[in-house]
């Protein structure tokens, strides 16, 4: 009888053991829990009509003109701030529309965002979810804004 | 060190069936071999040999009636008293079932390094490498009027998510 319960008590310690080797990795919260992404986005008006290219894009300006045929490309905004996990930052867009971008996973150089375009009245112009490595850019257009059309440059640090 | 690569390759048994006599011919030759380079195999061996001797000279216990009787009333009253101590478990422990069997103990700390890796990267679950641009487009829902398309445009680094508004919205 005795055998059998310090044979059983043993076995038990092994199991608690072996629980917690295994089991606490299971508990242990994911990465980037209690980091904040530093966001920057840059809202640009696009058109065909004179204006150039607005010396504060900077590399961007470079790129924006290898990728689309606008004659003009004028920043309007540049807001910058930050977001911990799973938290909202909002920006407010011309004409009363709304970007909100939402880390929902943050590791080592890469993030999950969320983001989501409202126009005006609330309705939803676009909600996607986009996989950003520190320093890339992803953008946002074809809303349209006055002769031409609004362009959201979206970056994560 | 070859006593250990001889434990390791689960040459513990054999020894033992050497020592016993109960190898056959073939095996027996390799073992000898083996033992001729290590000196530590040929002590167990040794140790074998004498425990089995040892086991085969003592002699049977014999019981009156009377003690037959008394002997199993007395071990239950000793246990229930706790006057007799478990020298070792009813059952092996798991160190002694590791060592016994050497492939058992490799495969269970090969799963225990997959599980550990499994749980490592279970934590880091939406993460796959992105491409060389560094954007991954995921999901886009935009609103049933509009449509979207995703393009990255030749020479440039830029992964573009473009939505076409309906006009008449």
């Amino acid at each position: 009888m005795r055998s059998s319960r310090a044979s059983f008590g043993q076995g038990l310690r092994w199991r608690f053991l072996l629980l917690g080797i295994f089991g606490v990795p299971l508990f242990l919260p994911g990465p980037g829990w209690g980091q904040a992404v530093s966001l920057q986005a840059q809202v640009i008006y696009a058109a065909n009509q004179s204006g150039g290219v607005d010396s504060r894009l900077g590399n961007l300006a470079e790129n924006l003109q290898k990728t689309f045929r606008y004659s003009m490309y004028q920043l309007l905004d540049a807001p910058k701030g930050s977001a911990a996990l799973n938290q909202t930052w909002s920006v407010t867009l011309p004409d009363s529309r709304l970007l909100e971008i939402t880390p929902t996973a943050i590791q080592e150089g890469q993030y999950n965002l969320t983001v989501h375009v409202h126009g005006s009245g609330g309705k939803s112009l676009v909600n996607t979810v986009v996989r950003l490595r520190r320093g890339s850019t992803v953008l946002v257009g074809g809303s349209s804004y006055q002769q031409g059309v609004l362009i959201i440059a979206i970056s994560a640090n | 060190m070859a006593h250990w690569l001889h434990r390791l390759g689960g040459r513990g048994r054999r020894l033992a069936a050497y020592a016993a006599g109960e190898l056959p011919p073939a095996e027996r030759s390799s073992v000898e071999i083996a033992l001729a380079a290590c000196p530590v195999c040929r002590r167990e061996v040794e140790a074998c040999r004498l425990a089995s001797l040892a086991l085969r000279k003592s002699s049977r216990v014999g019981l009156t009636a009377e003690e037959a009787a008394a002997f199993l009333p007395e071990v239950n009253r000793r246990i229930d008293h706790g006057q007799v101590r478990a020298t070792r478990p009813a059952r092996p422990d798991l160190r002694e079932i590791l060592w016994d069997h050497p492939r058992l103990g490799l495969a269970s700390a090969f799963a225990a390094a997959l599980m550990i890796v499994g749980l490592t990267l279970s934590q880091w679950g939406p993460f796959v490498t992105t491409p060389g641009n560094g954007v991954e487009v995921v999901s886009v829902d935009v609103d049933e009027d509009g449509s979207v398309m995703v393009f990255e445009a030749p020479g440039s680094t830029l992964k573009v998510i473009w939505v076409f508004e309906n006009s008449s919205s």
